[in-house]
């Protein structure tokens, strides 16, 4: 089967921890993100002619200072302005960059350096109509945006508060895996629907925590990647989809459902032969609306697909394997990498203790929050090269 | 006084813009203003303000006076500021509002119940309050 990637492999993925603070510039975490995915690729610096960055908190530097900060000499470089959904839109410039010759080994990477102080700050003046239209109305940041999305899915469906408990205790399940999660403590239900309130239906799990980290993957043509003695991987298809749908007054879908059948195509499989999803979660109702998108379960019943299906680790079908933003923390645009850089690990079998048994899988991503919802979609179906 | 506190953080102001005065100098005269597409095929209101419809794309919008009558399509009560500006205000409701003429428009609903109780389909009312220096802001009031 030929895919619009064709020689184009990924080969590594890195991470570093999360924390809640920390003294290391952006530049610093890409850095240290980029070189554990060389390192888990076998390649080096030396090697890398392109970069794909993401970053809040990166200007007034970008993505050609990146290059000359690390010693990179880049052919080909992307810089990500899309939020969440940015990682993944770099993934497929870089593998259609390689495909077309242009390079043959590009790091793709996303850090930030957040405390929720600066998360306001940045969501404040995202831009022109959040700053004028919602900020100074009192929109209460992303909690209150999501807070509306949440009632509304409750209102539509019939989803409960439980339901959207379920899905942050079950990441936090799998977070407890993951040495470079922030939050590792045990979430009961109770605690969940106790907890402090934020924006009515949200209260603190359903809200990421702003935190300091960086992760990244490496691509690399066929050629370089047949010289490395460990696995690679395939991207089946990636697709994007910004402003979908377009005027409508108040919407909630998000782009997936604008094409999922499409992604489905090109990579030549459907939703049911996917062995996990690794989902953009800055809140649990975009999570549903991404099972629904993708077409993991039909419209309207993804609270029901997560009361009857185990997603964590063990179960049958895992979703944020890793933990997701929820539970291992939103390190600002890194919250569009995590899942890539999840996927891509899961897929070549080093996910250690949270190894699930996987051949195949999707990765979502989303982001620049607009006026009432996120504009940029995106996802990408990721297959390990047996 | 030593110290500002959170009663003395002015809200965010909104910055206007060429593009926008006209619906904050509405709001300061009590009146909310936005555009309407002028293409006789079109004519849909158009909230925020842009430079060309995005309906049909037309390059001709108007301002005018909308009746300032709507309904609730979502809301939250607001527990957490975003800005310090909101603390003392906390908790309050804000909600996405769908004005009669078919826009979208964020407001505080000052008078709304902030237990959490669903305000879905609630009718509602335009009014205006005093937001910073020489700066009235839009909000809804329920109307039943």
């Amino acid at each position: 089967m030929s895919s619009v990637f064709e020689g184009v492999r990924i080969v590594g993925a890195g991470q570093t921890a999360y924390a809640k603070r920390s003294p290391d510039t952006v530049q610093k975490l890409l850095y240290q993100a980029g070189s554990a995915a060389l390192r888990d690729a076998g390649l080096d610096w030396s090697r890398v002619d392109g970069l794909a960055i993401t970053s809040f908190m990166l200007p007034p530097d970008n993505a050609a200072t990146v290059a000359e900060h690390l010693g990179v000499e880049a052919r080909f470089l992307y810089q990500g302005l899309y939020g969440g959904a940015s990682g993944i839109i770099g993934m497929a410039h870089a593998a259609r960059a390689i495909r077309d010759g242009t390079c043959d080994v590009v790091v793709v990477a996303a850090a930030d350096a957040f405390d929720v102080t600066s998360h306001n700050e940045t969501l404040d003046r995202f831009n022109g109509s959040v700053r004028e239209f919602m900020s100074p109305q009192g929109f209460g940041g992303a909690n209150g945006m999501f807070a509306l999305h949440t009632r509304l899915y409750i209102e539509r469906h019939g989803a409960t508060r439980e339901d959207f408990g379920r899905f942050c205790i079950a990441l936090r399940t799998n977070a407890r895996l993951n040495p470079n999660a922030l939050f590792k403590t045990p979430l009961t239900m109770t605690d969940y629907l106790n907890a402090k309130p934020i924006a009515d239906p949200l209260r603190l799990y359903d809200c990421v925590l702003p935190c300091v980290g960086g992760d990244a993957i490496v691509l690399a043509s066929e050629r370089i990647a047949r010289e490395l003695a460990g696995p690679s991987l395939r991207i089946l298809a990636s697709e994007e989809l910004h402003n979908f749908p377009a005027n409508d007054v108040y919407a909630v879908p998000g782009g997936w459902e604008g094409f999922a059948d499409r992604l489905y195509a090109r990579a030549g499989c459907g939703a049911k032969d996917l062995n996990f999803a690794q989902l953009y979660d800055d809140y649990p109702v975009m999570c549903f609306v991404q099972l629904e998108g993708l077409g993991i379960c039909p419209p309207g019943t993804a609270h029901k697909f997560v009361r009857d299906t185990d997603i964590t680790t063990r179960g049958t079908f895992p979703i944020n394997t890793g933990g997701g933003q929820l539970s291992a923390g939103q390190a600002g645009a890194a919250g569009g990498m995590i899942g890539v850089y999840e996927a891509v690990t899961q897929l070549l079998g080093r996910a250690g203790e949270r190894q699930v048994k996987c051949k195949r899988g999707v990765v979502s991503g989303y982001g620049m929050i607009a006026y009432g919802r996120g504009l940029s979609s995106s996802a990408a179906v990721l297959e390990r090269v047996e | 006084m030593t110290s500002l506190n959170a009663a003395t953080v002015l809200k965010p102001q909104p910055r206007v813009t060429e593009l926008t005065r006209p619906f904050w100098e509405g709001a300061n005269d009590g009146h909310l203003v936005i555009q309407r597409c002028t293409s006789p095929a079109c004519e849909k209101a158009v909230f925020y303000p842009r430079v060309c419809c995005p309906y049909c794309h037309g390059a001709e919008l108007t301002w005018f006076r909308a009746i300032g009558r709507g309904s609730i399509i979502t809301h939250t009560t607001v527990h957490r500021a975003h800005h310090d500006g909101f603390s003392a205000s906390t908790p309050y409701v804000f909600a996405a509002v769908l004005i009669d003429e078919g826009a979208c428009i964020y407001a505080e609903i000052p008078d709304a119940p902030i237990d959490g109780r669903s305000l879905i389909g609630r009718s509602v009312m335009v009014d205006f309050v005093e937001h910073g220096p020489g700066r009235q802001m839009p909000v809804f009031l329920l109307k039943d």
